[in-house]
């Protein structure tokens, strides 16, 4: 064989091995972009509620804790879902998940969605009579028998008050069920209407024996805690009798998967914006449960980091 | 609804959807539709189907012409078996499939004794290109190759028309008509052309036996597993760089023992031969990294342990080859003279016959299915955030149901006293309305230090395209990576 037959081969076979790897190279199909983790840009311009939405944001925005997102707050208006849909602001966080899908579906704010579930008002179980609801063989309002108290937990046979709110009543049940004092139905996180309207026919059997009454809490709030057993209240009314849930409850209802949470709301062509992703993030840490713990002592807790009571 | 989802375009072959309950009575469907492009193939039960046990059936055509029996067996309602569902009435196809073999096997031995022998003959040993033995061989692989691929097409409309009695014209028609069919109808002519006047008689001779060899291959590559969608176009010039050197190889070794009255000089075929044994190599790797995953596959299906055996043997063939070399270059005067030799080494009988053994194992290689022994729909990537630190992330792209994505991550030279990494994964779509969608993960690190993060519960709740967005914490600053994938 020749040198230049030998060059010729040598080439043929050197070009096939390189279009064979470029080629291989090329077949990726996916397609990698890659950042530093910092979120810049213009400002996000955001419609806020009041306590426990703006102040929470100005915690963030002041800490820098979303990787130097800015953000400029306006008050939020009833109508504020449809303003962020018609492009007047990038995102609204004044609403609980349950309200702001219902407007959503009654409105067709389709481009609209949750990007993060943020903090909870949470309902909680007060009681002027008991100090406790851990088991125990004491009964009061027995009828047949003599009432038997020799402790301090909520006994069986007590009333527990609930507001009459479909709401209220619903979640004042749920949480009756996160105590082990009844049981219903269905767990406690579902969004459904079915799961967001339970009542005293989901009820599946009461440990406690209890005897459950609707009452007007937003107006006799502090009749219901001085004269019945027990009393579920959402913290804006406990806060008007002067309760304060870290220190006064006896059950307050759970931060992580409670459908009630907190919502902050983005449009459709914020997807994927690292701000958006940042704040989320922000919203959702371990700095945010702290601020909400040590300024609101129990009124707001985090959806994402776990507190004992 | 029933629903299969496939990884490339498909057609359906008329009349092959069905749906049996566990009696046997076939139930009609209301609809069968192909989505996604052709690659969703959707049925609709014509009513509501009763309790019990069911077989859904259809078969299904690939780009090139490959057919696909398709299967599901479920349940409806509180049973708690399958009970006596029949099984897969399309399930005899595999008889037909196995009768390929030997029509493929011929195809193979076909193009080396046609193309490999006249190539390897004009650029190695012309002298033998006028010779009656050349001739004779070469007619017998030409014959080979045209009945090797005429029984591929009888075979393919075969499976189109659900057996070999019921062959249609549509049928052929639709194989013909396709990529794979035009080149084995230009690769039969050709050979036909070449078998009437065998190449080396001049110039016009030797342009139509370069033609009738490009024509082969491309017919064998778009025959096998080159023919897919899938990687396109790297598995097809893969398979046809490997069917091109494995001819030129296989059709030399047969020259030798078949053309040959003695032992021609050896040193110009050696080289030749080993740039061809390096292609057939490098493209043979090539294949496997698509076509089996994982590894253990190579033991546990039967592609696998068909390409193991003749990784084998194809070893067998070179140590044969190299010990010929050895034995007839060394002391024939730097292998320029022919050894007198009265009668064929037994040695390059061997080597011949292991490589028919090779075209024999390529046969059934590519007559089943690749070597991976679960088929999914996952997307995977590797993120390259620099100094070694490399995430995994694959996310099933079928979206149905509670979703797995992982996330893996191997960390180097970390001590006890360094920081957990920290990953967090969020999708979005503004297809489907849905600016971010974080992904809960739960950690778990196995065994050999590698850090698995999994998703709890991912529910993606639209198709579309879905952007990943994957941000990690190694303990160099925060790095972001995101790409897109389709769910479906």
């Amino acid at each position: 064989m020749g040198k230049s037959d030998t060059g010729r081969i040598r080439g043929t076979i050197l070009a096939s091995i390189t279009a064979l790897l470029v080629l291989s190279g090329c077949s990726d199909e996916v397609t990698v972009t890659y950042g530093d983790g910092t979120a810049s840009g213009d400002a996000l311009t955001i419609l806020v509620g009041d306590e426990g939405y703006r102040d929470v944001l100005e915690h963030v925005s002041a800490h820098g804790l979303a990787d130097g997102v800015e953000i400029e707050l306006v008050d939020a208006t009833d109508d504020a879902n449809r303003q962020l849909a018609e492009g007047h602001a990038d995102l609204v966080y004044f609403q609980t998940q349950p309200a702001f899908l219902q407007d959503r579906a009654t409105n067709s704010l389709d481009t609209l969605s949750v990007v993060s579930e943020v903090n909870v008002a949470p309902y909680a179980l007060y009681s002027a009579k008991w100090s406790g609801i851990e088991e125990t063989d004491d009964w009061v309002n027995a009828g047949l028998v003599e009432d038997r108290v020799t402790g301090t937990n909520l006994p069986h046979g007590a009333t527990v008050a609930l507001a009459d709110t479909v709401t209220g009543f619903a979640r004042g049940l749920y949480l009756l069920q996160e105590s082990n004092l009844i049981t219903l139905d269905r767990e406690f996180g579902g969004l459904a209407a079915r799961d967001l309207a339970v009542s005293e026919a989901n009820i599946l059997e009461s440990q406690r024996h209890l005897s459950i009454r609707r009452l007007d809490l937003a107006n006799f709030a502090a009749d219901a805690y001085r004269n019945y057993d027990a009393v579920v209240l959402d913290p804006r009314t406990a806060a008007s009798i002067g309760l304060i849930p870290e220190r006064d409850a006896l059950k307050v209802e759970p931060g992580p998967n409670n459908p009630y949470a907190r919502v902050l709301v983005a449009p459709s062509r914020l997807a994927g914006d690292p701000r958006v992703s940042a704040l989320g993030r922000a919203l959702e840490g371990e700095e945010v449960a702290d601020y909400l713990e040590q300024k609101y002592r129990g009124a707001y807790v985090s959806v994402h980091v776990p507190r004992d009571k | 609804m029933l629903s299969f989802e496939l990884n490339e375009v498909v057609g359906v072959v008329e009349g092959s959807p069905q749906l049996i309950d566990h009696d046997g009575v076939r139930h009609p469907f209301s609809a069968v539709r192909l989505e996604n492009s052709g690659r969703r193939l959707v049925l609709v039960p014509a009513d509501g189907l009763t309790d019990g046990a069911y077989l859904a059936t259809a078969r299904v055509l690939s780009a090139d012409t490959h057919v696909v029996s398709l299967s599901i067996r479920f349940t409806v309602g509180s049973v708690t078996g399958l009970g006596n569902v029949p099984d897969d009435p399309g399930a005899d196809a595999g008889t037909a499939q196995f009768l390929g073999i030997p029509s493929k096997w011929a195809t193979y031995l076909g193009v080396a004794l046609s193309a490999g022998l006249f190539v390897v003959a004009r650029w190695v040993w012309p002298n033998v290109l006028g010779g009656r033995r050349f001739r004779f061989v070469y007619r017998v692989g030409a014959t080979l190759l045209v009945a090797g691929l005429v029984g591929r097409v009888v075979l393919l409309a075969a499976q189109q028309s659900g057996g070999l009695s019921g062959i249609s014209g549509s049928a052929v028609a639709a194989v013909a008509s396709s990529r794979l069919g035009i080149a084995i109808a230009a690769a039969v002519m050709l050979s036909l052309a070449c078998g009437i006047r065998p190449p080396g008689r001049g110039r016009g001779s030797d342009a139509t036996g370069y033609l009738q060899a490009a024509s082969a291959i491309v017919a064998v590559t778009l025959g096998g597993h080159g023919g897919s969608t899938e990687r396109w176009p790297v598995s097809f010039l893969g398979t046809g760089v490997h069917v091109y050197a494995g001819a030129i190889w296989l059709g030399g070794v047969l020259l030798l023992v078949l053309v040959q009255e003695q032992v021609p000089p050896l040193r110009r075929w050696h080289g030749f031969a080993a740039g061809h044994v390096a292609l057939v190599a490098i493209t043979g790797i090539l294949l496997a990294f698509i076509q089996v995953d994982p590894v253990g596959a190579l033991i546990s299906t039967v592609y696998g342990s068909t390409l193991t055996v003749k990784v084998s043997v194809a070893v067998l063939t070179l140590i044969a080859g190299s010990l010929a070399y050895r034995r007839f270059s060394v002391g024939s005067a730097g292998g320029t003279e022919p050894l007198p030799v009265r009668r064929r080494p037994r040695i390059l009988v061997a080597e011949a016959a292991l490589a028919i053994v090779i075209l024999a194992a390529t046969s059934v290689l590519t007559s089943v299915v690749p070597a991976k022994d679960s088929y999914t729909t996952n997307v995977r990537t590797a993120l390259d955030f620099g100094a070694s630190e490399v995430l995994d992330v694959e996310i099933d792209s079928v979206r149905r149901g509670a979703r797995s994505l992982t996330v893996r991550y191997r960390p180097e030279g970390a001590t006890g006293g360094a920081p957990m990494p920290d990953v967090g994964v969020e999708l979005s779509s503004a297809e489907a309305n849905i600016a971010r969608l974080p992904v809960e993960l739960r950690t778990t690190m196995s065994a050999d230090g590698e850090l698995v993060w999994d998703s709890d519960g991912l529910i993606v709740p639209v198709a579309g395209q879905w952007k990943v967005t994957v941000r990690f914490e190694g303990g160099r600053g925060p790095k972001l990576a995101s790409f897109y994938y389709e769910a479906l």
